[in-house]
């Protein structure tokens, strides 16, 4: 039996549930197929910072259940003689905090921050509408085209060790990178920063924010929203395969056997498992198959949800509420984590960020997130390490904890030219009619919903263009 | 001594050498000061035994550009030059790898884009090339090194060479000597500052001994056993230098040719320079990994599979695994179980440096951290090193052992202290897109080459540094030049 | 039987060359390179190569009026030397032009053997019978192995034969069972090694053997012409055409920088008058060029006007660059003169103007046998 839909997305989670949302208030008959019985029920991301805004009103998530329990955690900073500086929103009281670090810091910071704004700010139009490389460039001011060249190129380890004093600064500020899936060791990962600062949540710019209900609060008000608008969601239906027919789409094949029939299909699935797992063998090039099939970096930022008894005490520092702490001590932390990771160890001390749940929440979350994690990480041994960390910082921590969840990293390859490469690239494919929306078509790791956006808006206009034809 | 120059040079290597010819052939008074008791830098040749000579630091360098050959008449003053034989790669039980057409085309590409790169390095560099946008998604370059600035070394190569062993020998090749993660991204420029195969009859010496001649035929003065201690100031321009034995030179000008570190740093009183340009001089980072092995043979060794043995460079298992590895354990201090190498047999080319019926072995290992991780280089890390050496290339060797007359190991720590080159980084920086081309060595907004008038740096860590041989010192003696032309010297 | 004239190294040269590169000369078929012209030319400036030189033309001219003959034919007294002695010289055609160069070596008081790189075996012969001489061609009798580079002396020594050697001498030598004539005739500073064409193949493989300490390779026939032309000496068939009628006044030898070879006290040789009088009006120089590109027969511009031709180039790797000699209008010919050359286009290259400065030939002095 095969219906025809115009749009089926494979994959749930929030990718693909904005996409099938997006396309379904267009008006197509869109539908999403999601592999595990449950809609969500993985731990997610329980912070987030690159939520594309004008999802959050196109599809007036608000209405359906979003809410924020905070709006913009700030960020600790643990020095290792046990001083501690708060980076928050107001300029001053920023200023006096970090003062206790480093005088001279305390008075760069500002100024960095603010050319770095300005600068992701003026680049949003290239990540967030596609627009070309060269429209961008005409429309910077000469400073920010001098700080556009350094940052392309440079690492942001070595950026920020140009700007700063601190070592615990430093390491704070280069978590950022750190979560994005990208080294910062690695040339051109500065960029990364720029990227952090272009984003906007809850309308203030690089804010980092808390959903109500964690994770999964977002998916819910995202699946409402979807199926408000009109959009099927299939759960407990995993695709086997795709269809094509003459260098286009036509539909997908279940593994229940059941074929539907779509000429626009999204995939939120990795490039790797998109084009050399489900699509059949001549569909896609030799060359882009052996682009495709190439080692990739296995290593990412993973995260884990400890579900607590009662909060923690963090006993010598007392930091401030609906603040996130990073317990990376100077940027030689990410260095020797990485090279332990790439000689196959579990590393000795990862870089960890830490982010409790709201004073006055239902339940005690403490979410962790460490990099660098690879793909296929022992959970068991990560939770260990994980919690022996925590507990230098938190005495009696490991009493408290009541659950546990390990979201390790998805694939995809995560190297810092990925910031700079255009959209079309990361969402198109050489077969008509496949686009592809999942973490991997994103410029950074980090669930912004930006390309999911993107690939709707592709799929709506080649629908109208084909329906208009 | 006392009386005043036109321009003194600090260091008379290839650099030094080739701007002392350059400004004395246009009339200048021109004295070059070397700290060793025999000028020529890097491109000496030793004898590091009882008739056993070797090229101590390199058997191959950056290649000198033709129209400087030319202009220099170095093979008038003797330079004779073969072109070198293409690299192989040899695993243990397998035949030899030759570098074929696709490893020639890479090498081809590197080239094109190393030569429009020194274009652009011989344009002062006043700020990066403004042209330069890291969103391009095609390929059409407007910079020549452009498309590969943040590209991964492995997936440069992949894209030209399908074949995987001379994938890894094209890898290993670029990084001979280097530590980087051919996986990170940036490492694509490593094959622009790759070494070139050449053979130069007498070794680097040959070469080193041509451009000490042309200099002097020139009119050059070149002394040797003077260390230079001091850069010294009037008024804010340069007026001379302080030797360490407490003499003075009085000069217009002076061309560096030693790193930026060391010239800024120790030579400089700090309290003359900005803080923010000190500043960027400390955050440049150096990568000092190369290790050196000198042997001497007393007889020709010979390979275990059926062939004979290559002219040219041979690197020993490069796999790229293993490169990642050993990458990461340098920045840990470790040496790694694999380290990179590359073998060379010099005198199959010039018979003049081993005795008859001996030969020399080179092998210029990669990966070898310059402070070991528990403390500096003793006597056990060294034999341990040498040993671990000696057994790879007795893998692909067989008897090598029993041949060996004598060796001689160069770490980083040697290095620096044999050339004065900082952490015995001879690319005088790490090969990172924000250390390479104008971003080197970063005096964006003062006079051409440094920040202080008078003062012109040369060397491997200027912009044409890492990417040729002489052409530093021809371009800091052209802007010298230029400068006196236009009355802006004294 | 074989259709293809071979020498008698063909076996050997056969197993060396690696990318199967042959040519001809002479009517023999003789590798062109082994592995690459140019590092086995500049191997030739640093260490030492073997080159099979059998395709050289030799003959003997003996006979009681062989004395008078020689005298007659070339331009310099080539019966003055003593046996075991021999002198360059030239044979010109009645009117004057140059017909062939060589080397003139006495054997005894009526026997010479004169051996050139190219073949003029009817003018020679023609001469031979005005004199009742037999002229007895031996090039296919004996075969030879040129040895150059610095280290041919300290070779020559390791294999066992005696190093000193005047250069245009030669000797004959009982080597280890062979009969061996040892020469200094080339260009090129080496040494030359003559064996019966039996003998050939273990000649090869004694010298190889022995050369492995000095880090011999066999060179080919495009690595000779690049030594050549680095030396500066223009060959009959590749840079000029030895002139074919008897009354022909061209090519002069001052025209080719042959001069020298011309002894103008020597009275009575052929074409001797017509010779010395005639004046040349161009010279052969040497020519650098700023490209690495050869260019072999193209004209040569001094502000736009065409002031000679070059004649053969190549790419020195010695020198970096293409170099060419090109025979130049007198007062072009200054070392240094900066001039132009039109290189025509061909069906991998655009035609273009190339840069060029007149230099001082030879390019680069020959490499210099060390004796031990």
């Amino acid at each position: 039996m095969s219906e025809r839909y115009d749009a089926i997305v494979v994959g749930a989670g929030v990718n693909g549930l904005i996409a099938v949302a997006l396309l379904a208030k267009a008006g197509l008959r869109a539908m999403l197929l999601e592999r595990s019985s449950l809609l969500f029920g993985h731990a997610g991301e329980a912070t987030l910072s690159a939520l594309d805004p004008r999802v959050v009103k196109q599809l007036r998530l608000a209405q359906h259940g979003l809410a924020f329990a905070v709006r913009d955690l700030s960020l600790t900073v643990l020095d290792a003689g046990g001083q501690s500086a708060v980076i928050g929103r107001d300029r001053h009281a920023t200023a006096r905090s970090l003062a206790a670090l480093s005088a001279a810091d305390a008075t760069a910071y500002e100024p960095w921050r603010r050319a770095l704004f300005d600068l992701g700010r003026a680049l949003r139009p290239c990540w967030w509408n596609g627009h070309t490389p060269d429209e961008i460039r005409r429309a910077l001011t000469l400073p920010q085209r001098v700080l556009l060249d350094r940052l392309s190129v440079a690492s942001a380890a070595a950026w920020l060790s140009s700007v700063f004093d601190s070592d615990a600064l430093k390491a704070a500020l280069a978590f950022e990178v750190a979560a994005c899936g990208v080294a910062p060791s690695e040339a051109g990962s500065a960029l990364a920063l720029a990227w952090c600062a272009a984003q906007e949540m809850c309308g203030r710019q690089g804010a980092v924010a808390m959903p109500r209900g964690g994770a999964i609060g977002l998916q819910q008000a995202l699946s409402e929203a979807a199926q408000k608008a009109g959009a099927e969601i299939r759960t407990a239906a995993m695709v086997s395969s795709l269809l094509v027919a003459g260098g286009a789409i036509g539909g997908v094949e279940l593994v229940a056997g059941e074929s539907i029939a779509a000429p626009l299909v999204l995939s939120t699935l990795s490039r790797r498992r998109t084009l050399s797992g489900l699509l059949p063998t001549a569909a896609i090039g030799i060359g882009a198959a052996r682009e495709v099939a190439r080692p990739q970096a296995e290593f990412g930022c993973a995260t884990l949800v400890y579900g607590l008894q009662r909060p923690p005490d963090f006993g010598a520092f007392r930091a401030a509420a609906n603040t996130r702490y990073v317990l990376a001590e100077r940027l030689e932390t990410f260095e020797v984590a990485l090279s332990a990771q790439r000689l196959g160890w579990v590393p000795q001390e990862p870089a960890i960020e830490l982010a409790l749940s709201p004073a006055g929440a239902e339940r005690s979350v403490l979410t962790a997130r460490v990099w660098p994690v690879g793909r296929n990480a022992d959970r068991d041994a990560l939770t260990k390490r994980v919690t022996g960390m925590i507990e230098r910082h938190a005495l009696g921590f490991s009493a408290l904890i009541a659950s546990c969840d390990v979201l390790l990293p998805s694939g995809g390859s995560v190297s810092a030219s990925r910031l700079a490469c255009a959209s079309t690239e990361r969402i198109d494919t050489a077969v008509r009619g496949l686009l592809l929306c999942g973490p991997d078509a994103e410029p950074a790791h980090a669930v912004s919903g930006v390309a999911a956006r993107q690939a709707a808006a592709f799929a709506i206009a080649l629908h109208k263009k084909v329906a208009g034809s | 001594m006392a009386e005043r120059y036109d321009a003194a040079i600090i260091g008379a290597g290839a650099d030094g050498l080739a701007a002392a010819a350059r400004l004395a052939a246009r009339g200048m008074r021109v004295v070059v000061l070397e700290r060793a008791s025999q000028p020529g830098g890097r491109l000496v040749t030793r004898p590091f035994h009882a008739g056993y000579r070797a090229s101590s630091f390199a058997d191959d360098i950056a290649p000198i550009p033709s129209a400087l050959f030319w202009s220099l008449d170095l093979a008038r003053h003797g330079a004779r030059r073969a072109p070198g034989e293409i690299a192989s790669a040899l695993w243990p039980g397998r035949a030899v790898v030759r570098g074929g057409d696709a490893y020639r085309e890479v090498c081809e590409e590197a080239r094109r884009r190393r030569d429009a790169a020194l274009a652009y390095a011989a344009v002062p560099p006043s700020r990066p090339p403004s042209r330069f946008n890291p969103f391009a998604t095609r390929e059409r370059e407007i910079w020549p090194a452009q498309s590969w600035m943040l590209r991964p070394l492995a997936e440069v190569v992949a894209r030209h060479v399908e074949d995987d062993g001379e994938a890894a020998l094209a890898v290993a090749a670029a990084l001979e000597g280097q530590a980087a993660d051919p996986f990170a991204a940036g490492t694509a420029l490593h094959l622009l500052t790759a070494p070139q195969p050449a053979a130069w009859r007498g070794a680097l010496g040959g070469l080193g001994a041509a451009l000490t001649a042309a200099a002097q035929a020139a009119g050059a003065e070149i002394a040797c056993d003077r260390e230079v201690s001091e850069i010294r100031c009037h008024k804010g321009r340069v007026a001379g230098l302080g030797l360490a034995d407490g003499g003075e030179i009085a000069a217009a000008a002076v061309i560096s040719t030693l790193d930026v570190k060391r010239t800024f740093l120790s030579l400089f009183p700090w309290s003359d320079l900005e803080k923010s340009i000190v500043r960027q001089i400390g955050d440049v980072r150096m990568a000092g990994a190369t290790a050196r092995l000198l042997v001497a043979l007393g007889g020709k060794p010979r390979l275990a599979v059926p062939g004979a043995l290559p002219r040219g460079a041979i690197h020993l298992s490069p796999d790229a695994p293993d490169l990642v590895e050993a990458h990461a354990a340098w920045r840990a201090g470790i040496l790694a179980e694999r380290l990179p190498m590359a073998v060379r047999i010099p005198s199959l080319v010039d018979p003049g440096l081993a005795p008859q019926g001996g030969a020399v072995l080179t092998v210029t290992i990669g990966c070898v951290p310059h402070t070991p991780f528990d403390g500096p280089w003793t006597h056990d890390k060294r034999d341990v090193l040498v040993k671990r050496v000696l057994a790879a290339v007795q893998q692909v060797m067989p008897g090598l052992a029993d041949l060996v007359v004598a060796f001689e190991l160069l770490t980083p720590p040697d290095i620096e202290r044999a050339l004065g080159v900082t952490a015995g980084d001879l690319s005088g920086g790490a090969i990172a897109p924000d250390q390479m081309f104008a971003w080197r060595p970063g005096f964006r907004d003062k006079s051409p080459l440094t920040p202080v008038p008078g003062l012109y740096l040369a060397g491997p860590s200027s912009a044409a540094g890492a990417l040729g041989t002489c052409v530093a010192g021809a371009i800091a003696a052209d802007a010298l030049f230029a400068d006196r032309h236009a009355g802006r010297l004294p | 039987m074989s259709t293809v004239r071979v020498t008698p190294f063909h076996v050997r040269a056969a197993d060396c060359n690696r990318d199967n590169r042959w040519t001809q000369r002479n009517r023999f078929t003789l590798a062109a390179a082994y592995d690459d012209a140019g590092a086995e030319a500049a191997a030739a400036r640093i260490a030492v190569v073997m080159a099979d030189i059998s395709w050289r033309w030799r003959v003997m001219l003996e006979g009681a009026r062989a004395r008078e003959l020689v005298q007659r034919l070339f331009t310099r007294d080539v019966a003055a030397p003593q046996p075991g002695e021999a002198l360059k010289a030239l044979w010109l055609a009645d009117g004057g032009g140059v017909r062939g160069a060589g080397v003139v070596a006495r054997y005894g008081r009526q026997s010479f053997q004169l051996a050139a790189a190219a073949e003029d075996a009817e003018w020679i012969g023609a001469a031979a019978a005005l004199y009742g001489v037999a002229m007895r061609d031996v090039t296919e009798e004996e075969c030879g192995l040129a040895l150059i580079g610095p280290y041919a002396g300290k070779l020559v020594t390791a294999l066992g034969l005696d190093p000193l050697l005047e250069p245009l001498a030669f000797r004959k030598v009982f080597w280890r069972g062979l009969d061996l004539t040892v020469s200094r005739f080339g260009e090129h500073g080496g040494y030359e090694i003559w064996c019966g064409r039996d003998d050939a193949l273990l000649l090869w493989d004694r010298v190889l053997r022995a050369g492995g300490d000095f880090a011999i390779r066999p060179a080919g026939l495009d690595a000779q012409d690049i030594l050549d032309i680095e030396a500066g000496v223009p060959r009959p068939g590749r840079d000029y055409e030895g002139a074919r009628e008897a009354s022909a006044a061209e090519p002069l030898a001052g025209e080719l920088r042959l001069g020298k070879l011309i002894d103008p006290g020597h009275a009575g040789f052929n074409g001797a008058v017509a010779a010395t009088g005639a004046a040349p009006r161009r010279q052969l120089v040497g020519l650098l060029l700023d490209t690495p590109t050869p260019a072999p027969f193209a004209p040569v511009l001094s502000n736009g006007r065409a002031v000679g031709r070059t004649l053969s180039s190549c790419h020195s790797p010695a020198l970096d660059r293409a170099i060419a000699l090109a025979q130049l209008d007198e007062a072009f010919a200054a070392p240094g003169t900066p001039l132009t050359v039109a290189v025509p286009g061909s069906r991998t290259l655009l035609p273009s103007v190339t840069a060029a400065r007149v230099a001082d030939l030879p390019f680069l002095p020959p490499p210099d046998p060390i004796a031990s």
